[in-house]
């Protein structure tokens, strides 16, 4: 198998089977366009296929060359130097893959929110929650650190500068939300 | 010439709102510009509905002084955080950042004060010459064939920016063009990818997208260095290039405004273009390449110089074809419209005057950059200061409302936090951000300009042989492929590593 | 497969809908209404957010604005404008349906939504799923060239023109399968029994220079999204698609002066409140909405718009009866193309 690594094939896999998995799709578009030859699914498809050819010609590099760097490619913005090591880093591993993922998983959840429960009744949690995964553990400091940059934003886009945010549109908070606004914007 | 220059100084500094919107938009963008997590756009976004309230004039002047400032204002956090406040400031990054790791933070935001300045400055004059008469000619010499070519000519161009290999530089482009389909088909509406979730048929911006990689994601990998304990703050100094290392790079400077300034005037990916190009060309010249990546200054004056020189380069389309080079200028399409009035060569017909205040403004603005600028460094540099795990959330909320702002759905908040989460993992597999990023742009302009240009040209791809400015694009990409997939095929010499480029 | 369309006598009770008018109204339509409604319950207590499915700068975000201005004029009301564009007017129109019905959301649409339901069933009929409180802004569509081009001087001239290209003229619209722009053509075309290559600009400005700069032989445009363009003599209209000619375009010709007899199809946009809301609440609403219609503000601003070409205003029952039967022609179509879910 040349140089590539099982991580290559691994990664070659995924490349084919998200091409398959964009070209499966494409059939629920694959409509008529009556004042276009090519209808939607043509420029799609197109793309799919150079992803393939990508694919390969990245997997055939790896097969060839191993994992170097190719030399002329600029600004490389290769890996973090620590970034090497994460994979075995098992000093502290079930508390640091607990924590990241907790990191990685803090703002979906935020965002999912977002639309029902709304930005003015969330956000102080999320900062709150931020600084505690990000280390600190003094409850008084979060708190006073929560409140404070709550309300600089609040001060910042609900007074200052009027920015519509999202309101929620479920009831208590969604009344919450609207006395806030109403509260800020009159006083 | 002249005179309508003067006069448009004299109107705009002769009324109070009209210098205190100027001065606004000034020290706006460079604050926004410099705060990590939002962006010029951010403030675009936020003012769009108030320019309601003042003149077409004010509007337009404020949105232009804001591009001059805040382009310049984007490589301050691009160079002190790794966060480019806009897609043009991805280049400086490059090496940007490692100068900042390696303690020259001052000196890289100095020569981005001095580069910004001089480039902005001279695409200002470029522009006053020049924006009529390419109006005239380009309104009929560039239609969606040019601009589909143009975009090629980009796409091809840009995977070979910032990834490992050229195989996954297009990769990366290649997942942006995945990106840029979903939502409505831009000829028949049709709906793509949206699995029945009607928000995603609004498609995935690529302002909340540009967010996540960049501003999201870089929190992510501090937070992970926190983590594991790794975390070191940035250090903190103010040493400022000496005149002479800039004479040094007087060339690089002069090649830059050039390109700048010519990929500025490509309606649809002006500024960002100039940006990789400009860092591209300084790379090939670069006496010693393997210094690019680690922290040259030559790196951070080209990407610099070019993308501020094409800030009035890119006002050329916008005004003169109604085409905008940008995220900013396509906002000031919305200005425009929201006055009643159409950029476009009716501009210079019906409002002459308004395009010279603006012409003058960019100007002023570009020259009160390099004075501003020095005070803004000593200022924004302390930033550093502030404990990571205080700033952090301050970032994240920045960045949400600057996705929100854009259009109102917070799906695109969604959008940001998951491309945050690919960025951190991206950013350490050799895909190149910046490459996704182009090509969720200019996948959209791109297929929609295709559609036109093959209705127009009745399918006949063999039409580009008449049009001859689409022929020459379409030939330089095609070029640009094949040079460089015979280099991956055959390289000259076993490819050498290139040394870690973050640190 | 070509299939023509036969204008369908479900349609023509539109033709009784559409007024004309030749000058500026020295009377307004909501005229008669009290100059002023006592707030039922202290609504409206706080500013009322207006969702527009659309962008600020294009017509329905420059309509939200100067409704938002004149309701505010009017009643000391402040309205925050919320855009939520994409999708054709689908995402805001989702994220409206989301939204508390208590009367301090209201939304701006436009006959999309028409025609999104005639094709969809599962998209929300704007006249029963939601209440109109004003319609504000009706026009109707042209067909325009520029007024230096040589091949060909008026709508005659162009369709030979169009016959002897032989498929391969152009025109610039935005079009959206069974969009009003889309069946508009169609209408035309098969009247002549011509082809004629239709090209897609989702955006004014591009679309509007491909006709300046020659990149296209035609634009099919609302006049007064081109108002610029006809005032500087760059364009000129040769066809009016309506069966009468307006007075600001009397010597363009109609439809009906070139024999043809389809049921032209009009863009228009109105404000909504969701189904639901207190009747109080509604009745207020409505009361504010079709009264700021009449504010200074507001007539100068359609004027500008050439919104006054044809009778702009709708009430309720008004905008009912428009979109009933809007839909209903749009459904006829749909049918006979093979277009329907």
């Amino acid at each position: 198998m040349g140089k590539a690594s099982t991580r290559d094939i691994v990664e070659l896999a995924i490349w084919l089977a998200f091409a398959a998995f964009l070209f499966i799709f494409s059939f629920e578009f694959n409509q008529n366009i009556e004042i276009y030859k090519f209808g939607a699914s043509a420029w799609p498809r197109g793309i799919i296929i150079l992803i393939v050819i990508a694919a390969l010609g990245n997997f055939y590099w790896h097969w060839r060359y191993g994992t170097e760097f190719q030399g002329h490619s600029i600004g490389a913005q290769a890996a973090e130097s620590d970034s090497g090591s994460s994979d075995d880093d098992d000093s502290d591993s079930l508390s640091y893959y607990g924590r990241m993922g907790l990191i990685l998983l803090l703002p979906v959840v935020y965002a999912t929110l977002m639309e029902s429960i709304g930005f003015y009744t969330l956000t102080p949690f999320f900062i709150a929650g931020v600084i505690y995964l990000l280390g600190e553990r003094n409850w008084l400091r979060i708190l006073i650190i929560s409140v404070v940059s709550y309300i600089f934003i609040l001060l910042m886009f609900a007074k200052l500068l009027y920015v519509g945010l999202p309101v929620g549109t479920i009831h208590p908070f969604y009344d919450y939300s609207n006395w806030l606004l109403a509260f800020l914007q009159n006083n | 010439m002249i005179e309508n220059f003067i006069t448009g100084s004299v109107a705009l500094f002769s009324s109070p709102v009209s210098i205190s919107i100027f001065v606004a938009g000034l020290l706006g963008g460079m604050l926004f510009g410099a705060v990590p997590g939002v962006s010029m756009l951010t403030l675009a976004a936020i003012l769009l509905p108030f320019t309601a309230h003042l003149t077409a004039t004010d509007g337009i002047m404020l949105f232009s002084v804001i591009y001059c400032s805040g382009v310049f204002g984007g490589a301050i956090t691009a160079i002190l955080f790794n966060i480019p406040g806009a897609p043009e400031n991805a280049p400086t990054a490059f090496d940007g950042y490692p100068m900042t790791r390696k303690g020259q933070a001052g000196k890289a935001v100095g020569a981005a004060v001095l580069c910004s300045a001089f480039g902005g400055t001279m695409s200002a004059l470029l522009m006053m010459f020049a924006t009529e008469p390419i109006a005239n000619w380009a309104i009929s010499n560039f239609g969606p064939p040019e601009i589909f070519a143009l975009v090629f000519f980009g796409l091809a161009v840009a995977s070979s920016v910032g990834a490992s290999t050229l195989w996954k530089g297009w990769l990366s482009v290649m997942i942006g063009l995945v990106l840029a389909l979903v939502g409505l088909d831009p000829v028949g509406g049709i709906e793509r990818y949206d699995f029945g979730f009607p928000y995603l048929l609004a498609g995935i911006h690529f302002i909340p997208t540009i967010l996540g990689f960049f501003a999201v994601s870089e929190v992510f990998i501090q937070a992970e260095r926190k983590a594991k304990g790794t975390y070191e703050a940035p250090k903190v100094s103010l040493d400022f290039p000496s005149f002479l290392e800039f004479w040094r790079l007087k060339f690089a400077v002069a090649r830059s405004v050039c390109i700048g300034f010519f990929c500025g005037i490509l309606p649809g990916i002006g500024a960002t273009l100039a940006a990789f190009m400009g860092y591209n060309e300084a790379v090939r010249w670069g006496r010693d390449k393997t210094s690019f990546g680690k922290g040259n200054l030559e790196g951070v004056v080209s990407s610099e110089t070019s993308n501020n020189a094409a800030t009035g380069a890119a006002m050329i389309p916008l005004l003169a074809l109604g085409l905008p080079g940008g995220a900013l200028t396509a906002m000031m399409v919305g200005v425009f419209q929201m006055h009643d009035m159409e950029p476009g060569p009716l501009v210079f017909i019906n409002s002459a005057e308004l395009v010279w205040v603006v012409f003058a403004a960019m100007f002023w603005a570009n020259i009160s950059i390099f004075f501003l600028g020095w005070l803004q460094t000593k200022t924004v540099v302390h930033l550093l200061r502030v404990p990571f795990h205080y700033l952090a959330p301050v970032i994240l909320l920045m960045a949400t409302v600057g996705a929100y702002a854009v259009r109102g759905l917070t799906i695109d908040i969604l959008v940001m936090f998951l491309a945050g989460i690919a960025g951190f993992f991206l950013r350490r597999s050799g895909y190149a951000v910046p490459g996704i990023v182009l090509g969720l742009i200019l996948g959209k302009i791109g297929e929609q300009t295709f559609a036109q240009a093959m209705q127009m040209l009745h399918y006949d791809v063999t039409a580009y042989l008449g049009r001859p400015i689409g022929l020459v694009l379409i030939a330089g990409g095609l070029l640009t492929l094949i040079a460089s997939i015979y280099r991956t095929i055959v390289p000259k010499t076993e490819p050498h590593r290139v040394e870690q480029a973050a640190e | 497969m070509k299939r023509h369309i036969k204008p369908t006598i479900g349609a023509l009770s539109l033709a009784v809908a559409i007024g004309f008018s030749g000058q500026a109204f020295a009377a307004c339509a909501t005229d008669g209404l009290p100059a002023k409604l006592d707030k039922p319950g202290g609504f409206p207590a706080r500013a009322l957010t207006m969702i527009v499915p659309y962008g600020p700068g294009g017509g329905s975000g420059q309509v939200a604005r100067a409704m938002a201005q004149a309701v505010t004029e009017l009643t000391g009301v402040a309205i925050n404008r919320d855009h939520k564009p994409g999708g054709s007017g689908t995402v805001g129109m989702t994220a409206y349906m989301a939204a508390p019905a208590d009367g301090y959301s209201v939304l701006e649409h436009i006959d999309d939504a028409s025609s999104a339901h005639a094709l969809d069933p599962s998209r929300p009929n704007p006249a029963t799923d939601l209440i109109p409180l004003v319609t504000s802004q009706i026009t109707f569509s042209q067909v325009y060239i520029r007024t230096n081009e040589t091949r060909f001087k008026d709508w005659k001239g162009f369709v030979d023109y169009v016959k002897k290209a032989n498929g391969k003229a152009t025109i610039a619209n935005v079009s959206k399968e069974g969009s009003m722009e889309r069946i508009s053509m169609r209408y035309l075309t098969d009247h002549y029994g011509i082809k004629i290559q239709q090209i897609s600009f989702d955006k004014g400005a591009p679309r509007y220079g491909a006709l300046a700069g020659g990149q296209v032989d035609a634009l099919f445009e609302q006049p007064g999204d081109v108002r610029g363009f006809l005032d500087a003599k760059k364009f000129k209209p040769i066809l009016t698609l309506l069966k009468e000619r307006p007075a600001a375009f009397s010597d363009v010709p109609s439809i009906t002066d070139e024999g043809m007899k389809f049921e032209p199809l009009l863009r228009f946009r109105g404000f909504y409140v969701a189904k639901g809301t207190p009747p109080d609440r509604v009745k207020w609403l409505q009361w504010a909405f079709q009264k700021a219609f009449c504010q200074e503000s507001y007539q100068k601003y359609n004027e500008k718009k050439f919104m006054n070409l044809i009778e702009s205003y709708r009430d309720t029952d008004g905008t009912k009866n428009l979109i009933t039967t809007t839909i209903n022609q749009y459904r006829d179509v749909y049918k006979q193309i093979g277009l329907s879910k």
